[in-house]
């Protein structure tokens, strides 16, 4: 039973033998979940300084997008229709 | 007679309440039994000491008779305790009904409950253990228990040095696990991947062009946010 444990998380079945489909679900979800890179960036060890400057610079991109594509959107408002709905 | 009692006294600081209790109880009567004479009456004895030694025989006396009450009443308690235990035969059962309830809906949350793979179900079934390090790749088929069945890295299939980090170096391992697996026996398999290296994916396809049937994948990175601290960054 305590062999079993590491199997209840991160794991993904394969379903009609499709292996590849799996390995990039597993994929996507441990990369939404920012794993991946975090796991590449403790490789070598990043300085506090480097960190804060990082970390910063995330959040002031994030914002940015964000007020971006809410400013898109809004521009490319309409009421009719969308014609391309497939 | 007094030198004993103020070694009790200071002893007794020490214990808890029921055990000063028991201890008093059964000096007291260890007292009135080797001596009949009263403690007041006894030269050398400071006041202080005269008058707690005072209340200290009351309060024995009086507790050891509420410790006769209370032996009284707990033999009535066993007997009644006796009456409930033949009831409580019929609740044992439900009990048990209920945890095994409690365990199958906590089983069947893990995954791959009650899922049989050629008569083998999924926990019992073997694993191949695959770590992906920036170097190499290595792979390892072990039984559900742990115990290691097969084992080939990419260094052991001819690559040196380098080119022990490359794709098709880890092809070629993943394709000679599953010959060795096949060899053995094992035709249904769970992987586990471990490390983000070059070799994470191509072992996989090497593993399923190898003829063995992959059942599900896991991730097996070990992370550690406080660990030990990684190697300082390289500067090329």
């Amino acid at each position: 039973m305590i062999k079993y444990y590491q199997f209840i998380g991160r794991t993904v079945f394969v379903k009609n033998g499709n292996v590849d489909a799996a390995y990039r679900a597993l994929n996507n979800v441990l990369t939404r979940e920012g794993f991946i890179e975090d796991v590449r960036r403790r490789r070598y060890f990043e300085k506090p300084w480097q960190y804060r400057k990082r970390v910063n610079y995330e959040r002031m991109r994030d914002i940015y997008n964000k007020e971006m594509a809410r400013r898109i959107d809004f521009t490319m408002r309409k009421s009719r229709p969308n014609p391309w709905v497939v | 007679m007094a030198a004993p009692l103020e070694a009790l006294l200071l002893q007794v600081r020490c214990l808890s309440l029921s055990s000063t209790r028991r201890l008093l109880v059964r000096c007291n009567s260890a007292l009135v039994k080797s001596s009949p004479v009263n403690p007041r009456v006894l030269p050398g004895q400071s006041a202080l000491l005269s008058s707690h030694v005072q209340t200290f025989c009351t309060t024995t006396t009086r507790w050891a008779e509420e410790a006769k009450e209370e032996s009284t009443e707990t033999t009535e308690k066993k007997q009644e305790d006796a009456e409930e235990s033949q009831q409580e035969d019929t609740s044992l059962d439900e009990d048990i009904e209920r945890r095994q309830k409690w365990m199958e809906m906590y089983n069947s949350c893990l995954p791959g409950y009650g899922q049989v793979f050629d008569g083998i179900p999924y926990n019992q079934l073997p694993v191949i253990h695959v770590f992906a390090n920036w170097n190499n790749t290595h792979a390892t088929c072990t039984d559900s228990t742990g115990k290691i069945l097969a084992q080939t890295t990419c260094g052991k299939e001819g690559f040196k040095n380098a080119k022990k980090a490359t794709s098709v170096a880890a092809e070629v391992t993943g394709q000679s696990i599953a010959t060795k697996a096949l060899d053995l026996g094992i035709t249904n398999v769970r992987l586990v991947l471990r490390g983000i290296g070059p070799g994470r994916q191509p072992i996989v396809k090497g593993v399923q062009m190898g003829g063995v049937n992959i059942v599900s994948i896991t991730d097996g990175t070990r992370f550690s946010a406080t660990g030990p601290r990684p190697r300082k960054a390289r500067r090329i």
